[in-house]
């Protein structure tokens, strides 16, 4: 039951969620706006990821009551600390994954392209953007290699042979991005990205009545929450 | 006449940044944010360690910002990275400030190392310095006022257990010695990457540098 957003409407949604979250007066009512975030994920589309991530944040909410009984033992502080951060953090990833894993980069350029937003930035943020997974791929792909070549790619190896383990994760990796680089482009240029005239898309991008009526409603919720935050905090 | 005027066109075309210089800066900033979030983040994750989070952030980045800077050399290639790292800093629930001090400090870094024609090892080095010292943002606005962090930090939710820790740990000697810890820490990782650059990719043909300005 995917409902197709505009991508203007996504990129709002992340704005604001990002508002929904600093504002946020409780721990509870953060959690509360996850689960709408990881709703609104259902109605868009393909939801796997982000419920992944928000099983991932009720257990780190569970981690942090627990250890937070053990908070004067050091290993306490840190489990309790380490569960504090990534609470902390979590939502807003939330959010950008939700928008990452929803959007086709085209839509995603041609919505960027309508906010007036240069060529220049566009670009390389799209590309950024689908290459930031490919790396973290690439990295666990090399320490496989470099195990198989008998070079200890943990931070032990580091400290005994630190030249050596430096160069066999930069230089890969960066070879790889350097022929990424050529490939993208020629692919991009075969598809006339350098050509003059107005960029087009085959899913028509324009405001529907769905996309005004969801932004209504999240600024709705952005007043009553900060019109509201004054019962919370005592 | 007009084959004349073609060729003028091209060569101030040369100048600008092409779609290959901004498909490489996209594919190289990706790098560098997965860098610095990997070597931030065991810092991050502890109030005694967390001013120690920027000289992590600074040690890993270097040889892909040297990489990038050297396949590019056109202007504008520090600022968009300083721009597209600041933007996803910003939305994955940093400090305003961390992403406020990648677009201005990169822009800066930019400025420094167009000055060597981004050919200069020492100005690129200075540039990626500059932009490593972003992260330290968050933690001047924490010294200069406490307060009005510590608030804002609250509405990002985080703990106040985490604080007294931090607290605890912020000494008056901790700002400059973080500060210079960062400086080391990205002269080291711009150290390591010029010696990886004529290693390695200058052999391989990804680069042409020889270290020397024009």
């Amino acid at each position: 039951m995917a409902v197709a957003l505009d991508p203007r409407t996504k990129i709002f949604f992340l704005l604001i969620g990002n508002l929904f979250i600093v504002f946020a007066p409780t721990q509870t009512v953060e959690a509360g706006f996850v689960m709408f975030f990881l709703l609104v994920a259902v109605v868009l589309g393909p939801a796997l990821p982000v419920l992944k991530m928000v099983g991932v944040y009720l257990l780190l909410l569970f981690l942090q009551a627990v250890s937070a009984v053990w908070v004067g033992m050091w290993w306490g502080l840190m489990l309790s600390t380490f569960s504090q951060f990534m609470t902390m953090v979590l939502p807003y990833v939330l959010l950008a994954v939700i928008l990452v894993s929803t959007t086709k980069v085209s839509e995603f350029m041609e919505a960027l392209y309508k906010l007036r937003v240069s060529k220049k930035i566009v670009i390389p943020l799209a590309v950024m953007i689908r290459y930031v997974p490919v790396v973290s791929e690439d990295f666990t792909m090399i320490k496989d290699a470099m195990r198989m070549r008998g070079i200890n790619p943990s931070f032990l190896g580091f400290v005994r042979r630190p030249l050596e383990t430096i160069e066999c994760l930069y230089v890969p990796m960066l070879m790889s991005a350097a022929k990424v680089v050529d490939e993208l482009s020629a692919a991009a240029v075969t598809r006339g990205i350098e050509n003059k005239a107005r960029r087009t898309c085959v899913v028509p991008i324009r405001f529907g009545a769905v996309d005004y009526a969801f932004v209504i409603f999240l600024v709705a919720i952005l007043i009553v929450e900060i019109a509201l935050n004054g019962y919370f905090v005592s | 006449m007009s084959t004349i005027k073609e060729c003028i066109i091209m060569v101030e075309k040369k100048e600008q940044l092409d779609v290959k210089d901004l498909i490489t800066i996209g594919v190289f900033s990706a790098i560098v944010v997965v860098l610095i979030f990997v070597g931030g983040v065991f810092f991050a994750i502890n109030p005694v360690l967390t001013f120690w989070t920027p000289v992590g952030c600074a040690l890993l980045p270097g040889p892909v910002f040297l990489l990038l800077v050297a396949k590019v050399r056109k202007k504008g290639v520090i600022t968009i990275c300083g721009l597209v790292v600041g933007l996803v800093t910003f939305f994955t629930g940093m400090f305003w400030g961390i992403a406020v001090g990648y677009v201005v400090l990169g822009a800066v870094g930019d400025v420094i190392a167009k000055s060597g024609e981004y050919r200069s090892f020492a100005r690129n080095a200075v540039a990626y310095i500059l932009f490593s010292l972003s992260f330290c943002t968050s933690f001047i606005v924490f010294f200069m006022n406490r307060s009005y962090w510590l608030s804002s930090m609250m509405e990002y939710g985080v703990d106040e257990a985490y604080f007294e820790t931090m607290v605890a740990a912020a000494r008056e000697w901790i700002l400059p010695t973080m500060i210079v810890g960062t400086v080391l820490s990205a002269l080291l990782s711009a150290l390591v990457g010029k010696r990886l650059l004529h290693k390695q990719f200058e052999k391989a043909g990804i680069v042409s540098w020889n270290g020397a300005p024009r």
